[in-house]
This record gives structure tokens, sequence and C-alpha cells, in this order.
């Protein structure tokens, strides 16, 4: 198919690209063959319907939202362990530590809970902590490690200290808060909490 | 249209929040692109959904925030072409399995279609998506809200005046697909009726 200069002075037209020069020029070819003008016409008609059409179905689509519910936990935990082990690769500390465990495989279910065994090493029994706290719905994930500090040492190998912090929630009748009575003594008292949501089970 | 740096990292890391966000603005431009390249026959809201089910499971795999919206094309392309193989599959299936159509029928399947049309938009849509991607996708993408030929060309890939060439291109082979149909429409009703 081959374009027209017509053809393109229409598409910029009705694209709203168009520039003053691009108008006289239409007009132009119109002295000559009237039936351009309808074309435009015709063009700019096809145009307007189309983005009537597709803006509905683009309204549908706009009820569609990412499968976040329950497992968005499990996966946010994944992805922080990921990008936390693509950083001390590029930081060139390459230590078995880092890969050695604490994956957490987000398709593990209660049934693989059910048939834990007693863990060899200590980052088996870390991950079966965090597996069997996710099936049951008090771990909700672990935040980035935060390094503390690397040392070298004499044997050439690297000493690394690092806070692990796991997030975990549990369901309580009482809540308390830290506070000082009237004569400065610490001291625990009931705490009065504002607003509520719907329980949602451990 | 898009997400700044900091969104798009935090979305690549797992934030519910960010992965909400940048869904929330690239979902109308990723219904875009599967709409680009599926089948007439798919249902965009099953595909699309398919696409946000990889992103869940798969952001993390982006490098490079400034990678996220080639990477989400790409999901897309690949979502939409899948179904285009399944159907595929099953069209040539149903070849097999259903009897062989006459002419008389495939007219009044024609006529059908016709009939139950919902009006010129919806006609100018269909057409649309009878086009080649190639054609297609960038006359979608400027109907999105805010979409300039200088970011379909960024998102293409390809020169802007690639993208100007396509879519004039575009627009005459609506024209032309359009005319085609209302000559059909004039001989279907320009036919004699059969004597009683």
């Amino acid at each position: 198919m081959t374009l027209t200069r017509e053809d393109i002075l229409i598409s910029r037209i009705v694209d709203g690209s168009s520039e003053p020069a691009d108008w006289a020029e239409l007009q132009t070819l119109a002295e000559d063959d009237p039936e351009a003008l309808l074309r435009l016409a015709g063009a700019q008609r096809r145009e307007a319907d189309l983005r009537e059409s597709f803006g509905a179905v683009l309204n549908d689509a706009d009820e569609i939202d990412l499968p976040l519910g329950h497992t968005a936990t499990v996966y946010t935990f994944r992805n922080r362990l990921q990008v936390w082990t693509g950083w001390a690769a590029a930081a060139a500390i390459a230590l078995a530590w880092l890969t050695a465990g604490g994956v957490l495989r987000p398709n593990s279910t209660t049934s693989t809970v059910a048939g834990w065994s007693p863990a060899a090493t200590t980052d088996e029994a870390f991950e079966q902590y965090q597996m069997m706290g996710l099936a049951e719905g008090r771990v909700l994930g672990e935040l980035p490690k935060m390094m503390i500090q690397v040392e070298r040492l004499e044997s050439g190998q690297a000493e690394v200290t690092y806070l692990r912090r796991v997030l975990e929630r549990r369901l309580v009748t009482d809540v308390y808060e830290s506070g000082v009575d009237t004569q400065g003594r610490p001291e625990l008292r009931p705490a009065q909490l504002t607003g509520s949501r719907a329980n949602d089970a451990l | 249209m898009g997400i700044d740096r900091v969104t798009a990292r935090a979305a690549i890391e797992g934030d519910p929040e960010a992965l909400r966000e940048f869904w929330r603005t690239h979902r109308r431009w990723a219904a875009a692109i599967i709409m680009s390249h599926m089948p007439a026959e798919a249902e965009l809201d099953d595909l699309l959904q398919d696409v946000a089910t990889v992103v869940v499971e798969r952001i993390s795999e982006v490098r490079k925030p400034e990678r996220l919206r080639a990477w989400l094309r790409s999901v897309a392309i690949n979502t939409a072409r899948t179904a285009g193989r399944k159907q595929s599959v099953r069209r040539r299936a149903m070849r097999e399995l259903a009897p062989t159509a006459t002419d008389a029928d495939r007219s009044e399947e024609r006529a059908r279609a016709r009939d139950t049309a919902r009006g010129q938009a919806k006609r100018v849509l269909e057409l649309a998506m009878r086009l080649h991607p190639d054609y297609r996708e960038p006359l979608l993408l400027r109907s999105l809200h805010g979409m300039s030929q200088r970011m379909i060309a960024s998102t293409l890939d390809v020169p802007e005046t690639t993208v100007e060439t396509r879519l004039a291109r575009a627009r005459k082979m609506l024209r032309e697909e359009m005319a085609f149909e209302t000559d059909l429409e004039d001989l279907t009703i320009a036919k004699p009726r059969s004597r009683a």
C-alpha cells in the first residue's frame, strides 16, 4: 500500500501533530480534489470512534488489579532477599552465608511444615522457623540484613557481623505501653488504641 | 505517564505500594500492548490478569528500574502471543471437528455479526484489531491519553518518523477496511428478495 502526501497530512491533522503549513498544503490539494476534505472528516470521525470504543475497553481493564493478597508477604520477603543477594554480589563480598540458606520458597505449604525434620544447621533452623512462621501467619517477612562490620582476618577470610530482622505479629488481648508514674518511676500501663479493623486470622 | 526511579526500584524490590503504583500507572498501557498483539477472539481481561500475575511473580528479575517498562511490554506481548498460539491450535481443532460451512452459512454468519455490532465506534475498534501489530500498536497507544509520538517511538524503539508513517498507514488501512465493509453491506442490502 502506497502512502500519498494526502495520507500523511490527514494523519498529522487527526493526530493533532500538524503545523499550519500542513493545513495549507491539504487545502491546496483539496482545490484539485475536494473529496480530500471528506476523507479528512472521515478520518477524524474514525479516530473519535476508536478513542471512544478503546476507552470503554480500557475502563474495563481498570478493574484488573495485581494479585497482591495473602501472597504479598511471601513475595516481598523473597524479593527483599533476592535484592540483598544481588547487592552483596555487586559488592564482591562473595560469602557463603548469603546463599547457604534463608531463601524462602514461596510455594511451600503447611503440609511441608507438618512433615518437618530437625534442622542440621543454624541456617536450616532459621529457614524452618521462617517457613513455619509464615505458614502460621506469625512471621510476616524479613527486613534486609543490616551490616554491622566486616573485618579481614589473617586467614584471608572476612568476618561479617550483621543484624537479621524478622517481622512478626501476634494477637494479644491486652496492650501496654511504657511510661513513668507520678514519682518518675517506670511503669507499664494499658495503651489506648485508636481505630480498629476487621480480624484476619493468624 | 510513568513512575519515578525510586518507585520503580521499590516496585522491583517488592514493595506492595510501589507495585500498586506501577500497575496503576501502567495498566492501561499494558492493556493497549496486549490488544495490539492478541488474537481478536481473546479476552483482554483474562490476558491482563495473566500479565498482572507475572508482574507480581517475576518483577524482581528486572535489574534496572529504567528497563521496567520495556520488561512489562515484553511480558504483555508474550502473553498475547501465547494466547494467539492457543487460539490457533483451538481453531485448527475446531475446523477439523466441525462440519464444513457452506458459503451461505458464512454469509449468514457475517450478516449476524454485522447485526450484533454495537455501533460505529465498536466497529472501528474491531477493524483496528485486524491490522498487523506493527500498525495496530502505535494506533492504540496513540489513543491512550497522553501518549505522544515521541513516547511511542521510545516504547517501540523505532524512530519518530517510523511511528508517523505507521500511524498514517494504519489510518489509511482503517479507511479502506471501512469502505470495503460498507461496500459489502450495500451489496447485502441491494440483494433482491427471493420470490415467495
